[in-house]
């Protein structure tokens, strides 16, 4: 049996290595796909503390974090596509025009 | 049948339905169907109240008591143990009530239909009507005297907005309808300051306005006779028939004893109260008059009420006092003797005296002054002297309206008060003498003013107030049941009267319109292809709908040729050729209310002047000559003025064009008027007195001797039953036959008009004085300008120009406060408004312009910045979480 | 070190390898194609964290419809090779303060597990599940009521625990979660306070239990404990029979031929359970008998009768889904005369679904959970909404010049600015010969 600690490391892991992306990177949807990943490391703490506590509440929050990012991806990659036809590009760099 | 009586928030409910539906949809609906709703609508309350009557009938007489459960609690307020339900009663005398008011009703609806064919408010009309019925039930049925002044005040706005239903008629005419609507409402308001004085008073001294508690038995002496089998026979002779009365009277001393052992506990929450029997009866509560006098038919009934088990009765012993309603309790504290107390039932006592208002006063004082306020307040809805003026101008409105509301229904409500309410006039004689001689008094007033009118509805006004006051002096004399009985037969016989008025009006002014016609068919009016129909005489249907041209038009002046009035009996003569069913119906219901024998008022009338006898020549009763003086002389009146107008209307010569030309009415108005008549002739039979001759050729085998009183009996307490003298009966119709003689001395033949258009007997030098004091309707109206009107309209031009104007307006608001404020406002503006205030409001503005700008700064805009300062965030978070975990 | 943590250990360096390769490469197509892989191991450890389910949906979603969504994005807007490696040109403290930031992170979690409280090292045991069935006719009043002795009620404590206050004969309660281990059972007369039964009983963990009250003279609990595999399971609670033995019975009513043919079936004791049978497909008329005495049933010709020596299991049979198992006792009924006979109940209390099966996980969702469902349901409706407001570009109104091209004719490059709403192509785009008046067809 493995321990639960190692899936939450893993987790952990997989987490800071989201964070790296989405605020390293360029490229808009590579950052999208970072937070995704993010997303995922939060989902197998979640089922993982599930199996731990012999409770199935964390398999359903993870149904419902999964139902949210394909709403939000959707959301989100239209957005990119609107801006890429204005903008022409989707460099997150080069969109700074809430700039106070 | 019992459940029956569970229909008892349907007689409500319909009508109101019908109104809602008239009123809502009511513009969209053609005529046919808003009558049909309107007139179906109260057609079936007749029905539910047949329902009520065969519950009572079924279940020995025994009142109901219906608490819809929506409505239950109705006003509750605890602080005060003020606790009003909407509970309706479902008694004999309430049924007695519903059953007349929705009999009429419906045929004054449908008459309606055919009256008011054309008006452009007719489904408005149904729904006032409807609206009156549902107000009027409520104020039959209702068992507390909060419901009762609801449904009073409702049939008060009924009556106000159908008098002046014609408010916007043409040429000053609504100007005057609305006049007399607000007239009544206005008379109506200081009689309802009369009766909610009474109910202030009600509650203060009993702590309740329910007439009867649910679990209260109204008369249990009754109650306990008939289940000991057989009622009323014991009216053998004169003298019995009195000690009855007495052993009635005092039946409440003998209850204690005598019923304690039919004594069963009943659930206080039940509505309908039945049970099984518990054995033949006792109840000997009548005295020694009634043991060994029943007949065989009272044996009879005597098995076979215990043959079918009847229910149980209950003698209210094992009530305690604030169990009883405020009849119950008046009737306990009035048999106290001073100093001593009753058990409330919570462990207070209760004695003779009561502090009302601050004042001390014995509990006899309190019931003079309500049966006092009560009487205002008759005064003003049964227009009696001195606020009857109103009635006479109510004939503004439509003539079903007059005949339902200002005839039949609404104008005995004041009466029927009265009755519900004997207990305080059966204990306060004084109250019961001024009574007698308020309605003595205007009986009499009132007949002899008809007698100089020449409106024919306003006669009929006139009369209506004249029996009226028949009914308030039987009251007055205790004569509760007659009181009951003229009311019945008054409803019916004034009704067809006033539907045969309105039948002879509308046949004028069709005939009027014929005429009109004829004189302009070719001088090229609009609408005379429309009036081609009338060439023929046409009074059929289709005619009828050619003449629908607006008919606020038609009860015009027709003002460019004459100043025609229809309703003006100058203007008519010879028309029983003309509409032989209106002339035939009217005369049975003149025949009738002038007393003839056998019709309806005969019977009515003689049992109101034959208690009269029985109060004064046996009781002794001051009040009793007095009625039967002023009584005597109406009656004489009444038949002479009734054979004025019949004369004047329907026979002689045609004294204008218009009458040459009169139609019979349209089926819709002469069914009515048909079974109206019928009723008017038989209904008199429900209480035929005893030794009247009748019996003896088997008239009370249809009816019974004394039924309706025996009836009423079993709800009110102090109802006894009449008897017949014959030399009364004997002297009443010889004054009718010689009042109908000299009427027509006076106006047979053609005489009814001299040539220059006067009134034989204002021709007659000798009568003239008086026919012209009743032509002027006594100056009332005058007297009231003078009194009241002028006075009033002083203090309120005084109020508004110096009080109002002058002092609030000119001097407080303009000088005192307007000038006063501009001074402190000038003062305040410039150190305080320009420095402080506006200081800080744009020191503030300063300092929030300058740390925006600090603040700008740091939103780059950049998605990464963002997310930075999240992280931060989360990071910060986790590690503030999980430091005390790592830490132990 | 078994099999599965050297699983899991292979699958977690997969997926920390698949992540940073998507962080690092170049092409947005190929970070793609490793994050789908990421989440196809995502979706191998959920299996191996009893979440079956889970892992489907997982793959569906995530690794399909969701990233193909990307790989379509990507591929429209040609995105493939925009911008790679840090903006550090602008930002230069970012890299540093975002390294530290998620070390950092990663530190006080890993302190937090291995230096705290939590015993993250095995799931927590489950509690056992036990119901009760009354089968004891004996344990019936003394009092006669109508003829027919009245029903003893009991009250059923479990660990000093009431369980069901009024047990009487032939009742079944539900499943009951009991801690593992020995476990008191009380059976006390409701009447005279009696106690009839006081036992214990050995429970283990996870395990799901049957415990059958029975016997004539000496009444206990038996327990049984939840078959495998799917199939019905007979129990014999009548201590008339000492075994009990199944077979199929050919023939009608007055047929001479009438016979209970032995199916093969080991025969069963008193207080004990049969191994899960298995039944043809045709519909046997199967039956439980004494062995050994009523083979020959031809005699009988009584339908009541007939139900004093046999009781027919075979009626519980058609009523059984595919892979389900059902377990049946043979209890005890009265004659008429009083008289017992025997007689067979299935029992139906439901036990517990095991943990993160797709029935748990649905009837969590569209029972305890069904207002959030709805809720989600509505976002992405919402979202859907959402997208196609966001990239709807009103009526599409081609200039007057461009009416005259013909589409077909058009370069891949031409359509994909087209569609984006930028003219950068249009430059590169072939020329085609402008005609001067309107195609007839267009």
């Amino acid at each position: 049996m493995v321990p639960t600690e190692a899936f939450v490391i893993l987790s952990m892991v997989l987490f800071a290595m989201g964070t790296l992306g989405v605020l390293l990177r360029r490229n808009a949807i590579i950052v999208f796909m970072s937070v995704e990943l993010m997303l995922n490391s939060a989902n197998l703490a979640l089922v993982a503390f599930s199996r731990q506590w012999q409770n199935a509440d964390g398999q359903l929050f993870t149904f419902f974090v999964m139902t949210v990012a394909a709403a939000e991806v959707a959301v989100g990659l239209a957005i990119m596509v609107a801006i890429f036809r204005t903008k022409q590009s989707i460099n997150i760099d080069e969109l700074h025009l809430m700039e106070g | 049948m019992e459940n029956l009586a569970l229909l008892a928030p349907l007689i409500i409910l319909l009508p109101s339905v019908g109104a809602f539906i008239n009123f809502v949809w009511g513009p969209k609906l053609d005529e046919r169907m808003s009558a049909i709703i309107g007139t179906v609508a109260s057609g079936s309350t007749f029905f539910v109240a047949l329902g009520f009557l065969s519950y009572l009938t079924g279940n020995y007489f025994e009142p109901a008591i219906i608490d819809p459960p929506l409505l239950d609690g109705w006003i509750r307020i605890g602080s005060v143990n003020l606790d009003i339900p909407w509970q309706q009663r479902i008694d004999t005398l309430s049924v007695t009530m519903c059953l007349f008011v929705t009999f009429v009703g419906t045929f004054i609806h449908l008459y309606a239909a055919g009256y008011m064919h054309g008006d452009k408010r007719f489904s408005r009309f149904f729904a006032y009507l409807n609206m009156f019925l549902a107000f009027m039930l409520i104020l039959i049925t209702g068992n507390n005297l909060l419901m009762m002044f609801v449904g009073w005040e409702g049939v008060g706005v009924c009556s106000y907005l159908l008098i002046g239903f014609w408010w916007d008629k043409s040429k000053g005419e609504g100007i005057k309808n609305a006049n007399a609507a607000r007239k009544a409402f206005i008379a109506n308001r200081v009689g309802d300051f009369g009766v909610l004085m009474a109910i202030f008073l009600c509650f203060w001294t009993f702590g309740t306005l329910d007439f009867f508690k649910a679990t209260e038995v109204v008369n249990p002496s009754h109650v306990a006779h008939l289940a000991e089998g057989g009622h009323g026979e014991e009216h053998g002779s004169e003298t019995e028939e009195h000690g009855a009365e007495e052993g009635g009277e005092h039946g409440g001393e003998a209850e204690g004893e005598s019923l304690a052992a039919q004594t069963v506990a009943l659930a206080s929450d039940t509505t309908i109260e039945e049970g099984e029997t518990t054995g033949g009866g006792e109840g000997d509560g009548h005295g020694a008059a009634t043991e060994g006098d029943a007949h065989g038919e009272g044996e009879a009934h005597a098995a076979e009420g215990e043959a079918h088990s009847g229910p149980t009765y209950l003698d209210n012993s094992h009530l305690t006092f604030s169990q009883l309603g405020m009849f119950g309790q008046a009737e306990k504290l009035m048999k106290l003797k001073d100093g001593e107390t009753l058990d409330r039932g919570d462990g207070t006592q209760v004695g003779r005296t009561f502090t009302v208002g601050g004042v001390t006063m014995d509990i006899g004082t309190i019931v003079s002054l309500i049966a006092l306020f009560m009487l205002l307040g008759a005064a003003g809805k049964s227009a009696q002297i001195p606020l009857f003026v109103w009635l006479p101008d109510a004939m503004a409105g439509p003539t079903p309206v007059s005949a339902l509301i200002h005839a039949a229904t609404m104008v005995t409500a004041g009466v029927y008060m009265m009755v519900r309410s004997n207990t305080f006039f059966y204990f306060s004689p004084e109250v019961s003498l001024f009574v007698t001689i308020i309605g003595g008094v205007t009986a009499l007033l009132a007949g002899f003013m008809a007698l100089g009118q020449w409106d024919i509805k306003r006669v009929l006004a006139y009369s209506t107030v004249s029996q009226l006051g028949f009914m308030v002096a039987a009251v007055g004399i205790g004569a509760y049941a007659a009181a009951m009985f003229h009311m019945i037969t008054h409803a019916f016989f004034k009704a067809l009267l006033f539907l045969g008025s309105g039948s002879v009006i509308h046949g004028m002014e069709h005939g009027h319109h014929h005429l009109h016609d004829h004189g302009h068919a070719k001088g090229g009016h609009g609408h005379d292809d429309k009036h081609g129909a009338h060439d023929s005489h046409g009074h059929d249907a289709h005619a009828h709908k050619a003449d629908a041209h607006g008919h606020d038009d038609k009860h015009d002046d027709h003002g460019h040729d004459d100043h025609f009035d229809p309703q003006d009996m100058r203007t008519m003569g010879g028309l029983w050729r003309r509409m032989p069913i209106t002339f035939v119906t009217y005369v049975i219901g003149a025949a009738a209310l002038a007393g003839l024998w056998p019709l309806a008022g005969f019977w009515s009338k003689d049992e109101i002047l034959a208690d009269s006898w029985v109060a004064g020549v046996f009781d002794g009763k001051l009040s009793g000559y007095i009625a039967l003086a002023l009584l005597l002389v109406s009656a004489f009146l009444t038949a002479f003025y009734m054979t004025r107008q019949v004369w004047m209307v329907f026979f002689g010569e045609p004294r204008h064009e218009a009458a040459k030309h009169v139609p019979e009415s349209v089926w819709q108005m002469t069914v009515p008027l048909i079974v109206l008549a019928v009723f008017s002739v038989f209904i008199g039979f429900i209480n035929i007195p005893t030794d009247s001759g009748l019996a003896a050729i088997g008239f009370d085998f249809i009816f019974g001797e004394h039924l309706l009183t025996d009836w009423l009996e079993y709800s009110v307490l102090h109802a006894h039953v009449g008897i017949f003298r014959l030399e009364i009966a004997a002297i009443a119709t010889a004054l009718g036959f010689a009042a109908i003689f000299l009427g027509i001395r006076v106006y047979g033949g053609n005489r009814a008009l001299t040539p220059d258009g006067r009134d034989p007997l204002q021709a007659n030098a000798a009568t003239r004085p008086f026919w012209s004091l009743a032509n002027a309707r006594m100056y009332w109206d005058e007297a009231y300008n003078l009194l009241f009107i002028r006075p009033f309209q002083a203090i309120a031009k005084f109020v508004a120009e110096v009080i109002d104007w002058k002092f609030w307006h000119d001097y407080v608001h303009d000088d005192v406060i307007g000038k006063g404020f501009n001074g402190a406002a000038k003062l305040l503006s410039k150190p305080v408004d320009q420095g402080v205030v506006d200081g800080s409001v744009r020191g503030v503005g300063r300092l929030v312009k300058w740390f925006s700008g600090v603040l700008r700064r740091s939103q780059t805009g950049y998605v990464r910045v963002y997310a930075v300062a999240l992280l931060v965030g989360v990071v910060a978070v986790v590690v503030l979480m999980l430091l005390p975990l790592v830490q132990s | 070190m078994t099999v599965e943590i050297l699983l899991f250990m292979a699958v977690g360096v997969v997926t920390i390898v698949t992540a940073a390769m998507m962080l690092l490469s170049q092409n947005a197509v190929h970070s793609a194609l490793f994050l789908i892989v990421n989440f196809i191991g995502v979706a191998f450890l959920y299996l191996m964290l009893e979440a079956p389910f889970l892992a489907m949906v997982q793959i569906a979603v995530y690794a399909g419809a969701i990233m193909v969504l990307f790989l379509f994005v990507i591929m429209l807007l040609g995105a493939e090779k925009t911008g790679a490696g840090a903006n550090l040109r602008r930002f230069p403290w970012l890299a540093p303060v975002a390294v530290t930031l998620a070390v950092s992170f990663i530190i006080s979690v890993g302190a937090a597990l291995t230096q705290g409280q939590i015993d993250a090292q095995a799931p927590e045991a489950r509690d056992a599940q036990v119901r009760f069935v009354h089968a004891a006719p004996i344990a019936m009043s003394e009092s006669v009521e109508g003829g027919l002795p009245a029903n003893r009620t009991f009250v059923l404590r479990v660990n000093d625990e009431v369980i069901d206050e009024s047990f009487v004969f032939g009742d079944e309660t539900e499943f009951v979660e009991v801690a593992p281990g020995l476990v008191n059972i009380g059976l006390r007369a409701t009447a005279d306070g009696q106690d009839l039964v006081t036992t214990t009983l050995e429970l283990t963990a996870n395990s799901v239990q049957t415990a059958v009250l029975a016997g004539e003279e000496a009444i206990s609990f038996y327990s049984v404990a939840q078959p495998d595999t799917a199939g019905l399971t007979v129990f014999n609670a009548y201590p008339a029979l000492p075994a009990l033995a199944f077979g199929d019975l050919k023939g009608e009513l007055f047929d001479d031929a009438r016979r209970i043919l032995p199916v093969g079936a080991d025969e069963v004791a008193f207080g004990t359970a049969s191994a899960p049978l298995q039944y043809p497909a045709d519909f046997p008329n199967w039956v439980a008998y004494a062995p050994g005495s009523i083979e020959d049933v031809s005699r009988i010709t009584d339908a009541a009768e007939l139900r004093d020596v046999v009781v027919r299991i075979s009626e519980f049979l058609p009523e059984m889904r595919y892979n389900e198992d059902a377990l049946v006792v043979i209890g005890t009924e009265r004659r008429p005369d009083g008289s017992l006979r025997p007689t067979a109940t299935r029992l139906d209390a439901a036990s517990l679904e095991p943990f993160g099966s797709v029935r748990t996980i649905g009837g969590m969702l569209f029972i305890d959970y069904l207002l959030p469902f709805q809720l989600v349901a509505m976002l992405l409706l919402a979202a859907m909404v959402g997208v196609i407001v966001i990239t709807y570009r009103g009526e599409h109104v081609p200039k007057p010049s461009r009416a005259t091209r013909r589409k077909v004719a058009r370069p891949l490059t031409s359509v994909i600015a087209s569609q984006t709403g930028s003219d950068l192509a249009e430059d590169d785009a072939p020329k085609l010969p402008e005609k001067t008046e309107p195609v007839a067809g267009d």
